[in-house]
């Protein structure tokens, strides 16, 4: 064992300090004592003192490529211009194509219910004195089609109206918030999400109540959230393509709640993709949920989704070769798109 | 002492607007989070040759220059979120650090792609297409045993003697205490010694080789 195992914390900081060159005087004493106190230890000082030097010697020129500028400013571009477009093109871009209307129409019945019970309840207190019963209307058609509310729907209190007007825009974010992450398909199971992993069939989608939430995860991503773990990372920033494949599902119009009494109108916020990741994951359930579990740790709500199509079906060349190492050495890893999304303020 | 490359770095950059090339790196940051794009390559112009140099030492030749691609190009997507705390130098440092760490976790889990000691020990001169890597010779010895070392103790090394990074930056870069910094430093120090002190000893020593 070496002497410079046997030190304490408090000296192991006045050693390190003297081969750094931050010893501060009033330690000097300190250090002095030490090594009249550790035969030796000025021999082990001056050996790490000349490893310090040969680091220091350890000049490295490099001349970058010449083309790296000229590639960073490309990827640059190709990975901000799909936000750029899909800012620019939402308020007139048709979302017909995006989802069959056969498969809007239950998600919008779906989500009047969540949001009948969101905004309704809310403003009715319990409910009891009211005369009707009716659900309130929410439609995924445009405003235009919507009926404004019914005369004998018309609240009697401004006080109503008013009450209604101020909690509508924080309650329709609470209600939407549940539509687009609970009225979707039955969320796979984490025993289920390994299986997806491992067939490269699973994504992993994180909602954010806000962009700003939203783009704060994504800065920690970006900035090595990943930098902890040892059973997932993330890899890469996907391009527009692969980025677009997983956009969220939004119906062919605008969604809007209404609320029975004042007959006012809210149109929901939507999910917008704001950043996208692949990671590569170790294929077992501590891994994706610790992965799960730092993305919760960023405001969002993560859920599980199936993909029919592998995300990353082939092995590249590297992993194929990686496959031919003994399975001893190496963990069982796959790749998930990471997708973050926000619900964005019509 | 963060830059002291960039200075190397003058005569090789391409000419860009007067305002950005004499900005400050933290006018250069606010400007380029404001998406002005000669901004954002003089950035990456102007760190590109640190950026590298720092990958270099950390995962070796073969993956450094996609992981300085990588780290300048998160660096630049994501300007807007420096918080102007520390020196941009610094941000910087800590963006590419956690990128080559993050590629050596991976790494220890395929085989394949890690080995630091194939890519970067035996050679001291190696050229590529774009690029060329010279490393003063007479010196592999340490650079093997820093190899050996974890990820974490070759990158307090590297910072604090390649990158001449101060405590207070190492603190900012790794994101650990101070204290910390110290024990790491010292745990790194101890097992660079020891890496350096077998390796020249097998050097000294090396094994017969066995007759046919």
């Amino acid at each position: 064992m070496s002497i410079l195992d046997t030190l304490t914390t408090d000296q192991e900081s006045l050693v390190i300090d003297a081969i750094e060159g931050e010893l501060r005087p009033e330690y000097e004493p300190m250090l002095k004592q030490l090594l009249a106190t550790n035969p030796g230890l000025d021999v082990e000082i001056a050996r790490l003192t000349q490893t310090r030097s040969q680091m220091r010697a350890l000049e490295v020129t490099i001349e970058p490529n010449a083309g790296f500028v000229p590639q960073v400013m490309a990827r640059l571009e190709e990975a901000t211009a799909p936000l750029q477009l899909r800012h620019m093109d939402a308020p007139v871009r048709s979302h017909r194509s995006w989802i069959p209307a056969s498969a809007a129409r239950p998600l919008a019945a779906a989500a009047a219910v969540l949001i009948i019970a969101a905004l309704g309840f809310s403003f009715f207190g319990d409910g009891s004195n009211n005369t009707t019963t009716t659900p309130g209307p929410l439609a995924d058609n445009s405003p235009d089609d919507l009926p404004i509310a019914p005369h004998d729907f018309i609240p009697q209190t401004p006080e109503a109206i008013a009450v209604a007007q101020a909690e509508a825009e924080s309650r329709s974010f609470e209600a939407a918030e549940r539509v687009w992450t609970e009225v979707a398909e039955a969320e796979p199971t984490l025993a289920e999400a390994v299986e997806l992993l491992a067939a490269g069939r699973l994504v992993i989608r994180g909602l954010a109540p806000q962009p700003d939430i939203a783009r704060a995860g994504a800065a920690s991503i970006a900035q090595g959230l990943d930098s902890q773990s040892n059973a997932w990372a993330f890899v890469n920033p996907l391009n527009r393509a692969s980025m677009a494949r997983f956009e969220p599902q939004l119906t062919d119009s605008p969604v809007f709640a209404v609320d029975e009494p004042t007959g006012l109108r809210v149109q929901l916020p939507q999910p917008r993709t704001v950043s996208a990741w692949s990671a590569e994951i170790a294929i077992d359930a501590p891994a994706l949920a610790s992965i799960v579990h730092n993305l919760r740790e960023l405001g969002l709500r993560v859920r599980f989704e199936a993909i029919e199509t592998p995300f990353a079906s082939q092995p590249d060349l590297e992993s194929a070769i990686w496959w031919d190492e003994s399975p001893e050495s190496w963990r069982s890893t796959s790749m998930a798109p990471v997708i973050i999304d926000a619900l964005d303020r019509p | 002492m963060l830059h002291r490359c960039l200075s190397q770095d003058a005569d090789t950059i391409a000419p860009v607007s007067d305002q950005a090339n004499t900005a400050t790196d933290e006018q250069l940051a606010a400007q380029a989070a404001r998406g002005d794009h000669s901004a954002q390559a003089e950035l990456v112009r102007r760190f590109q040759q640190p950026v590298l140099s720092l990958c270099f030492h950390l995962v070796g030749s073969q993956h450094a220059e996609d992981l300085a691609q990588d780290a300048l190009l998160r660096v630049v997507t994501k300007i807007e979120t420096f918080s102007g705390e520390s020196a941009v130098g610094t941000w910087i440092y800590r963006v590419t650090t956690n990128i080559c760490l993050s590629h050596l976790r991976r790494s220890r889990r395929s085989p394949v792609r890690g080995s630091i000691d194939a890519e970067t020990s035996p050679q001291i001169e190696e050229h590529n297409e774009g690029s060329s890597v010279q490393m003063n010779e007479g010196l592999p010895a340490v650079r093997r045993a820093l190899d050996e070392l974890s990820g974490d103790q070759r990158a307090i090394l590297v910072l604090r003697d390649v990158r001449g990074l101060e405590y207070e930056q190492l603190t900012e870069v790794l994101d650990i205490p101070i204290g910390t910094v110290r024990s790491r430093l010292f745990r790194a120090r101890k097992n660079l010694a020891a890496a350096l002190e077998r390796i020249e000893s097998n050097d000294s020593n090396p094994p017969s080789k066995t007759e046919p």
